[in-house]
């Protein structure tokens, strides 16, 4: 089954579709056909009558312009005017349709035949047609001068016909201009392509008329293009070395063999070794016993601070730092925490990092084990503060709803209902605690901490202070907290070296005393390997270099 | 429609949160408190579903038989090991700390022990790889902090714990103030844009 496609919204239709059913865009051209066609209601006065007479030469297209229908005749068309429908009759012979002829809506009309007419009183509006309405009389009906005009019956139409000396109509001038060109040459556009004649419709005959359906609307099979690419044989080789580029993304690349001992092997295994080598010897003979720095201020005002705390103070102390600098940090803060729980400071743990408060736990144990302080009684540990800088700001301005328990589920607030820990008692804010110690190992989380804590405590009456254990690397950003003023960080400890001066203000601390010698071996150390260990180097590879890269090094 | 909804609510929790700091009023309080606290709620439930995103990748790597599969199986092992003993014995249990203390202290402690090893390396192989004056400067600071930061055998050396004491109160912290300020300048100027709804992290 054939099918076309709309030329408007391209779906498919079926073959004998004159009109898409979608879109209702004509599928068919519109071409004028005498079929179709209705008869002319009306002659103008100026047609000759004998229009239907093809006169010689005349063509088909303007024979399809004549009614099939015969002209009424002026008798018919009188009887008519005099009322012929009065009677329900039709007009004339001629003019009379078979009930063969009349279609299904006619024959339902009321008074289609006389007898139905009888049966069945005619309606207001036929009354008013057929004048059977009492009306006054109508003034008489005006007929127009080419309906007064006599038309030729059709026996004259006939006899016409045949009268081969009577001179053919003269036709208007615009039907002149539309007459067909059938035997005239086909006339060639500006371009020198021909021009296009229209076949059909009420512009056949004309050249160069515009389409009414343009070409490229129309539905036509697309064409077919061949696959094969005409490509050179530069651009093949580029191709390819594309394509192999493209698939070698893909592919495991094998590594590259080993030699079995590189320089840099070597280097490297040297380093490890004397570092250990070193470290080792200064912690198995313990031959490497150092003084103890002297303390800073920085380092003089916490000891001061702590020692001014007075009995049964309430601490703050946050754990932020990593595992994996736990050793810096347990010695930095060992001996300062040691001066906390010497002075018998209720100590509340809390911290920023998920591994804080178990550090925090394993601190207490391992370094302050001399202290017997019992977790719930002499401390508490609050747990993680999820959040980050906006977790501590919650925490900051309302502790008791940010951590309300302990590591062990325990409610640790005082509230109506609960006493609350002793850690805790007493303490509703930031400002109730007396001391806020932060163990911190990274420079960031040190900042956050003096950010968001640092405006509750500039609060009037309020004689909390703010005091940090770094490791080295923080020792630089926090100075700054430290020598403003007023401080923002009213004392601080940093490192190893920070924790041994306390221990040195303290005479306590044994941690720090420990790694304080073989630290200081291992820097030393270091400090030579990189030294000699690069001069050598350099000197040997400025020794290994050609002349000539030595030439193009100095310029 | 759903990118001016986040705007909104942005700038109105942005502007609320901002306006607590400055207006002491009961509801602005409130209201700031509240949300801080949605804030450590929504924080924390992504740190579980980050976990849990974790396990999931791991989970099908293993099952999926992907190359290094065999890690994923330590890890899968390892999460399901701790979960168990924490949560059933508690954070501070003598079961816990133990696998804290045996196991992620010391393994962490031995990557920060490599990167002291590294860094001496590239310490020895600056000098070959850029032989500049930059170069020059900072393995001479790195050397004389090194010595000055120990106690050098006992040995006090006239003059170096000053150098040191000036390296670290001078140089550094001018470097550290200015990265202060730069770092509180650019929160500003993110906080404003944020505000103004210039900036969307939160998407839309």
């Amino acid at each position: 089954m054939g099918e076309i496609f709309c030329p408007m919204c391209g779906k498919s239709n079926p073959a004998e579709s004159e009109v898409c059913q979608f879109c209702q865009a004509r599928l068919v051209p519109l071409v004028f056909s005498p079929a179709e066609s209705e008869p002319p209601e009306a002659i103008p006065e100026e047609m000759p009558s004998s229009i239907d007479a093809a006169p010689t030469g005349e063509s088909d297209w303007l024979l399809g312009l004549r009614s099939d229908e015969p002209i009424p005749s002026e008798e018919s068309l009188a009887d008519v005017e005099a009322g012929g429908l009065e009677d329900g009759n039709l007009p004339s012979d001629e003019t009379h349709i078979s009930a063969d002829d009349v279609p299904d809506w006619l024959a339902r009309l009321p008074g289609e035949s006389p007898q139905e007419a009888e049966a069945e009183p005619l309606s207001d509006w036929l009354k008013e047609e057929t004048g059977e309405t009492e009306q006054p009389p109508s003034k008489p009906v005006e007929v127009s001068d080419w309906l007064s005009h006599p038309l030729p019956d059709e026996g004259q139409v006939e006899s016409s016909e045949s009268e081969s000396e009577l001179a053919p109509g003269e036709f208007p001038s615009w039907l002149e201009a539309i007459r067909p060109v059938k035997d005239e040459p086909q006339t060639v556009s500006a371009r020198g392509t021909p021009e296009r004649i229209e076949s059909a419709g009420p512009l056949a005959g004309l050249s160069g008329v515009l389409p009414a359906e343009p070409d490229h609307v129309r539905p036509r099979k697309s064409p077919t293009y061949p696959l094969e690419l005409r490509v050179s044989a530069n651009q093949r080789i580029h191709a390819d070395l594309l394509q192999g580029l493209i698939e070698s993304e893909g592919r495991a690349q094998p590594l590259p063999q080993r030699r079995g001992i590189s320089s840099q092997h070597v280097l490297r295994w040297t380093i490890a070794c004397v570092l250990w080598g070193a470290l080792l010897w200064s912690v198995i003979t313990g031959k490497q016993e150092a003084p103890l720095p002297a303390y800073t201020e920085e380092t003089a005002e916490v000891n001061r601070l702590i020692s001014q705390l007075p009995g049964e103070a309430r601490v703050l102390l946050a754990f932020d730092y990593e595992p994996g600098l736990s050793a810096e940090m347990d010695a930095a803060a060992t001996a300062v925490v040691d001066h906390l729980m010497l002075r018998g400071a209720y100590l509340t743990l809390v911290s920023t990092s998920p591994t804080g408060p178990i550090l925090a736990e394993r601190f207490i144990m391992k370094t302050q084990s001399s202290h017997h302080y019992t977790s719930g009684v002499n401390y508490v540990n609050l747990g993680y503060i999820p959040g980050g800088a906006m977790g501590l700001l919650s925490f900051v301005e309302n502790p008791q709803r940010t951590l309300p328990y302990t590591l062990d589920t325990v409610a640790a607030w005082e509230s109506e209902a609960h006493a609350g820990l002793p850690a805790l008692q007493g303490v509703q804010h930031l400002n109730d605690f007396e001391l806020l110690m932060v163990i911190v190992d990274d420079p960031d989380l040190a900042r956050a901490w003096v950010e968001q804590v640092q405006p509750q405590l500039n609060e009037p009456d309020t004689l909390t202070s703010l005091v940090m254990v770094t490791s080295a690397q923080v020792e630089p950003v926090m100075r700054p907290y430290f020598e403003a003023n007023p401080r923002q960080v009213h004392g601080f400890v940093f490192g190893l070296r920070g924790g041994a001066a306390y221990a040195q203000l303290t005479g306590r601390g044994e941690l720090p005393r420990v790694y304080w010698g073989p630290y200081g071996f291992g820097l030393v150390v270091a400090a030579l390997l990189i030294l000699i260990g690069g001069l050598v180097l350099s000197s040997v590879s400025l020794l290994a270099r050609p002349p000539q890269v030595k030439g193009e090094a100095n310029q | 429609m759903k990118a001016t909804f986040y705007v909104a609510i942005a700038m109105a929790i942005g502007l609320i949160v901002l306006l607590g700091y400055f207006l002491h009023l009961d509801l602005l309080a409130n209201l700031r408190v509240v949300l801080l606290e949605w804030a450590v709620i929504l924080s924390a439930v992504a740190l579980l579903v980050g976990t849990a995103n974790l396990f999931y990748v791991h989970w099908r790597k293993f099952t999926t038989t992907q190359p290094n599969g065999f890690y994923s199986a330590v890890l899968i092992i390892s999460f399901v090991i701790t979960l168990g003993v924490v949560g059933w014995f508690g954070p501070t249990h003598a079961y816990s700390m133990w696998i804290f203390n045996n196991i992620q202290v010391p393994i962490e402690g031995s990557l920060m022990a490599l990167l002291t090893v590294l860094l001496a390396f590239a310490g020895v192989g600056l000098f070959r790889r850029k032989p500049n004056l930059m170069s020059i400067i900072f393995i001479g600071t790195a050397v004389l902090i090194l010595f000055a930061t120990g106690p050098l055998f006992g040995i006090n050396l006239p003059g170096i714990s000053e150098l040191r004491a000036w390296i670290a109160q001078v140089p550094a912290v001018a470097g550290a103030r200015g990265i202060l300020l730069g770092v509180a300048l650019g929160t500003i100027a993110t906080g404003l844009r944020v505000l103004m709804g210039a900036d969307r992290p939160y998407g839309g």
